[in-house]
């Protein structure tokens, strides 16, 4: 946006001063707000000389209107951004994201159920590629299942956030919360065992890694893959669609 | 201290919705009419102004179009809405049944 001068008060490039002091961030998420601040600037100066008063002195008695251009900047933010920015990140990471952990754990039931992906991997090679010592153990195999089939899942929560105007970094963390619940309830799992004597002694830390890299590592690398498709498509698309 | 900032901005928005119900005008503009309608007692700056202003658009209360003057400046007019027009009644009501409540308590009318 070109900075206009005022005839008036020709000494001052209001907007370049607005920008300033209310700082380069907003500047550029709000221009027209600077543009708008500047005039009202503007216009109280130039009719302040019109009055009579000196140049400076009309200067520095507009600029008095504001006390604090940080407090300023921030009853801005919150007037022009707070409703409508809680209503995206609800619309574009938090919805997306339940209906990512409902899907997702959703797949969880029908693979816990089926049993056909596990009798799969059972005949396959994978249990020779992955060097997991606990591999064999049926859990593991379930969960590797499960993975196989999670991208769906974080194709999902990616697509609709996408829809909902969503950027490429709310799409992944929407289709990332089924690997996020399950960190979080391995984390209360961790303080409960670490209390206990015998994981003090560090006896079951291999089981701690091994869970780690089940259950929450590919998870959440399967959940990101279903994510791709999405990630290239602009937010702008996503708002005209 | 809470219910007294509330008031002090429920006034501040009926004054402001009250000087946009005639015509449309830009942010200077509404300062300055409040101002001379007030005689004087009334000022608004402009750190007070906007974000009231922008928080009535947000509630779709007064909408604002930006327009060229014949100098080439930029400024953005500001206008009532149905919306606006429809929320400034009980707002009026409900500020003249405080007033008359307080002139009771405190006599401040005949003052």
């Amino acid at each position: 946006m070109p900075s206009t001068w005022s005839p008036g008060c020709a000494v001052r490039d209001w907007e370049q001063l607005v920008g300033e002091r209310i700082g380069a961030r907003f500047v550029a998420a709000h221009p027209e707000v600077v543009c708008e601040l500047a005039s009202h600037l503007r216009e109280t100066c130039e009719d302040l000389i019109n009055a009579g008063m000196p140049h400076e002195r009309a200067e520095r008695q507009a600029l008095a209107q504001v006390a604090s251009w940080i407090r300023l900047r921030n009853d801005l933010e919150r007037a022009r951004e707070g409703d409508s920015m809680k209503n995206q990140q609800i619309r574009s990471v938090w919805l997306p994201g339940l209906l990512t952990v409902v899907s997702g754990f959703g797949l969880f039931n029908v693979t816990e159920a089926s049993g056909a992906l596990r009798s799969w991997i059972l005949q396959s090679r994978v249990t020779a590629v992955l060097p997991l010592p606990t591999l064999h153990n049926p859990g593991v195999l379930f969960a590797i299942s499960w993975v196989a089939v999670l991208p769906l899942a974080g194709a999902l929560g990616a697509f609709v956030s996408w829809r909902a105007g969503g950027r490429p970094g709310q799409r992944v963390i929407a289709a990332l919360f089924p690997a996020l619940v399950i960190a979080g309830l391995a984390f209360l799992f961790l303080i409960g065992d670490v209390l206990r004597p015998a994981m003090r002694e560090g006896a079951a830390l291999g089981h701690f890694v091994d869970a780690f890299v089940v259950w929450f590592l590919f998870p959440a690398i399967s959940l990101t893959l279903g994510t791709l498709p999405f990630l290239r498509l602009s937010t702008l698309d996503a708002q005209r669609g | 201290m809470r219910d007294l900032l509330h008031m002090k901005r429920g006034s501040a928005e009926l004054a402001v919705l009250a000087v946009l119900e005639r015509e449309a005008l830009h942010g200077y503009e509404i300062a300055k009419r409040i101002e001379a309608r007030s005689g004087g007692e009334l000022r608004f700056d402009m750190a007070s102004l906007y974000p009231l202003l922008y928080r009535l658009e947000s509630r779709e209360w007064v909408q604002g179009n930006w327009e060229e003057s014949a100098n080439g400046r930029k400024r953005r007019r500001y206008r009532l809405t149905s919306a606006g027009r429809k929320a400034l009644a009980p707002l009026r009501k409900k500020w003249r049944t405080f007033l008359h409540a307080l002139d009771l308590v405190a006599g401040v009318r005949g003052a």
